[in-house]
Formats: C-alpha cells, sequence, structure tokens
C-alpha cells in the first residue's frame, strides 16, 4: 500500500487530512522525524495557522522537504501548504516560503469579506489525473485569506473566482497543491484525494 | 476555526435559554442589533441568529433578523424554524448567508436537496442538536430515538454544506462542550463541522481547535463576560 507521510509542523489537528488520505486507500502517518518523512512514497504539507508561524515551525523539515520535492518524491500541499510551498508571502511581514514552486502570496481583494470561508467551485484550466471524474463547477471546501499569484501560468490547473480569479489547483511534475480543503470537500473532494493517491502508485 | 457568537431571538430581545428550555430563560438585551454590533466591532467573521420564537412555533422575529442583517456588514446565519421552501427563501433574500435546517429536514428531507440545488450548498447548513445521545427536535422539546451520527451522515447525502453540532444539555450551562460526541461526528464526516454548546472559557475552545471543528459558536459564555469575543479570536486566530 502507498505510504504517505502527513507532515506534523505544530498547531491543529490533522485528523481529516488522515483519514481522507486512508479512505482514498493510503497508509498515512503524522510525522515530524525527518528519515521517517524519506521513507514514504509521497509527503502531504496540511495548512494550519499564519505563514510566517507555519515557515518557523517547519524550520528543522524544511531542507528535507525541499530535496525530496527535487529528488522527484510525490508531494502535495493543502491551503497554507499550497502557499508555503512559493516564493513568499505577504502576510503579516514578507515571510520566505520554500520556493518549489515560484510566485508569492498576496491577499484576496478587500472587496470581499475575508476570510474566505465556504464551498466555492473550480473552473478547470487544464486536465489533470487528480482532477478524472471532477468538472467544472464542482464545489470545494475553502479557508483563506490569501492566494498564491505565480510567476507562469503553465501549472494553474484549476481557478476559482472570489472578489478576483486566482489559482485553486497546480501542478507541476511531482508537485500538487490545492488552495481548498479536499478532505473537507465532501465525495468530491474524496474523488480529488483517491485520484491523488493512485498517481503516486503509478 | 471561526470563532461564531451567538444572538437567540425572543420576542424581538436577545436571550439565553438554559438546556434550551424556554421556561428558564434570560434577556440579556432589549435590542439584538447590541450586541450584534458588539461582536463585528470585535472582529467576528459570522454571526449566529437563532429565532427561538419560531423554533418553538410560538411566532417569529423576522423583522428583527432582519434589522440586525441590515445593520451589519459580516456574514449571518440563520436558524430556527426554518420549515419551508418559502421561509428559506426569504431568510437568503434577506441577505443570510446560510439557512440552517433542524426539525425540517426528519419530516421534509426533500426540502434540504431542494433548497441545496436551488441556492447551492453553501447556503444550506444542518443542524444535529442532540439530547442525552439521541436527535432532539421541535425546539429541542422533543427527543427522538434517532443515532445523530447517521442523521448528520443523511443531511450529508441530502446537500447540506455544513453541520452545526449542538449538545443540548450543555447548550447554556457554562459546563464545557461535549467534547467527544463533538469528536466522534468529526471523525464521520467529511464537510465542515461547527460545534455549539457549554463553551465556558478559553480553554474549551483550545480543544474544539485539536479535534478540528471548522467553527464553534458561543452564547452564554460572551453574554457572562468569561472572556471578550477579542480575546477569543487572540486564541484561534486563523490566517493563511
Amino acid at each position: 500500500m502507498t505510504s504517505i507521510s502527513v507532515i506534523n509542523y505544530g498547531v491543529g489537528n490533522l485528523h481529516s487530512i488522515k483519514k481522507g488520505l486512508e479512505k482514498a486507500g493510503s497508509e498515512v502517518k503524522i510525522l515530524n522525524n525527518v528519515n521517517e518523512i524519506k521513507k514514504s512514497d509521497a509527503i502531504v504539507l496540511p495548512g494550519v495557522g499564519a505563514f510566517a508561524e507555519a515557515k518557523k515551525n517547519l524550520h528543522s523539515l524544511q531542507e528535507t522537504i525541499i530535496q525530496e520535492a527535487k529528488n522527484g518524491k510525490p508531494l502535495l500541499g493543502i491551503c497554507l501548504g499550497l502557499q508555503l510551498f512559493f516564493t513568499r508571502s505577504f502576510e503579516g511581514r514578507l515571510t520566505d516560503g520554500l520556493n518549489i514552486l515560484q510566485g508569492d502570496i498576496v491577499k484576496l481583494p478587500t472587496t470581499v469579506k475575508l476570510p474566505q470561508i465556504g464551498w466555492n467551485t473550480i473552473e478547470i484550466q487544464r486536465p489533470s489525473l487528480i482532477l478524472d471524474g471532477v468538472s467544472d463547477n464542482n464545489y470545494m471546501y475553502f479557508v483563506h485569506s490569501y492566494y498564491a499569484k505565480p510567476d507562469t501560468a503553465k501549472d494553474i490547473v484549476a481557478t476559482t473566482e472570489y472578489g478576483v480569479t486566482f489559482p485553486s489547483i497546480f501542478e507541476k511534475d511531482n508537485i500538487t497543491a490545492t488552495q481548498f480543503h479536499p478532505e473537507k470537500s465532501g465525495k468530491t473532494g474524496l474523488i480529488i484525494l483517491k485520484n491523488y493517491v493512485n498517481t503516486i502508485r503509478k | 476555526m471561526i470563532l461564531i457568537p451567538a444572538i437567540d431571538l425572543m420576542n424581538g430581545k436577545c436571550v439565553r435559554l438554559f438546556q434550551g428550555d424556554p421556561s428558564k430563560s434570560k434577556q440579556y438585551y432589549e435590542d439584538p442589533t447590541q450586541p450584534a454590533r458588539s461582536f463585528q466591532a470585535q472582529g467576528a467573521e459570522i454571526l449566529h441568529i437563532v429565532d427561538l420564537d419560531a423554533a418553538l412555533g410560538l411566532g417569529e422575529n423576522i423583522e428583527t433578523i432582519e434589522r440586525i442583517i441590515k445593520s451589519l456588514d459580516i456574514r449571518i446565519q440563520v436558524g430556527g424554524g426554518i420549515r419551508t421552501f418559502e421561509k428559506a427563501e426569504k431568510i437568503l433574500e434577506l441577505g443570510a448567508t446560510r439557512a440552517i435546517f433542524g426539525t425540517a429536514f426528519i419530516r421534509n428531507p426533500e426540502l434540504i436537496t431542494q433548497i441545496s440545488e436551488t441556492f447551492g450548498k453553501q447556503k444550506v447548513a444542518g443542524a444535529i442538536d442532540v439530547k442525552d445521545g439521541k436527535l432532539a427536535i421541535d425546539g429541542w422539546m422533543s427527543k427522538t430515538a434517532l443515532g445523530y451520527i447517521e442523521v448528520a451522515q443523511r443531511l450529508v447525502e441530502l446537500g447540506v454544506g455544513a453541520i452545526i453540532f449542538t449538545s443540548v444539555n450543555a447548550d447554556g450551562t457554562l459546563k464545557g462542550p461535549a467534547l467527544n460526541d463533538t469528536k466522534r461526528l468529526v471523525q464521520s464526516l467529511d464537510i465542515p463541522i461547527i460545534a455549539s454548546g457549554g463553551i465556558k472559557d478559553l480553554e474549551d475552545l483550545r480543544e474544539l481547535a485539536l479535534i478540528d471543528v471548522e467553527g464553534v459558536i458561543i452564547g452564554t459564555a460572551l453574554y457572562e463576560n468569561r472572556f471578550t469575543l477579542r480575546e477569543a479570536l487572540e486564541v484561534v486566530k486563523i490566517a493563511g
């Protein structure tokens, strides 16, 4: 069975994502141990809390994550996890991210109610294995005030509209990231997790 | 975790009930827009309004609800006595961010699907009110024999976008939330869960955040000044 490490970097409970990935057919460990993380087939960086604090908590693991990404290991970032993949974030003080994907994390426009909390639709920009069985306008569950503005549009798999059109799914080689929470997005979210687990097997 | 202050309405006033018992009510504000404005000023992201008269079948506070919605900018979810399509439509047209269904669904499950398909599932939340481990309906005055996890799963199938889980035994008591029951529900569903009932201090909020609830409704603790909303928001800041 595919083994997935969900990175535990402090605050918050990772039960939902663990359960979601298990339902999707993988063996899941919640880890902060470098050697164990290296042994797994894929790494999930979940999303909890504020960018700067998360980055700080991730400190002892960040070299491992960056190296594993370079080695081609599948990496999935969810919500804040997606944001941490990028070059830097403007949340609070300017903070460097992991720079696995290139671009900035910026605030959603203040013309809409922040944070975005709730269900919103995705618009598919290019085909992807992780969207097998998912269609345009399917609903996903979002909780965030910031979004990724990538240097290049070519890794954008889906976008979402909330005051601005922002990328809600990225895919670049072995790197996948969703701004929404697939683990809280009901049946469609589970389809995405299953597809993801299937891509790891291949 | 999102903090959701509660405003319960009876005869146009802001009240709290002890364990949902209308004979044990305490009035806090003559004008409910007063606490509503205060919660907004302190940084609330969503407000939770319950029309107790409507839930108990004793009347309606629709004008008051309209007044609160019109006087605030933040999101407002509304529950209590929403048992028809027309009522849900009216609440949503007034500008409520979502309508909360409890009892209605037991007798008319198609209603939830109909409303979810018409307005989108983000506009529909299902209330699971549990008394002594069983589902409570009709403004919590009657208890049913239904297991709450199964009912919640059914609500998800019918199309709700969130579940609001209330422990009736804990509500209004300041004795702490029903952590284990809430946890069981979070672990059984794959949509967001909002916990409600019994919050007494900031520690309760920390514990709820740890079991991965999406939000928590706080009522009596705020009205009895156990802590301020501003203090609570410091504890459970969400960002990203």
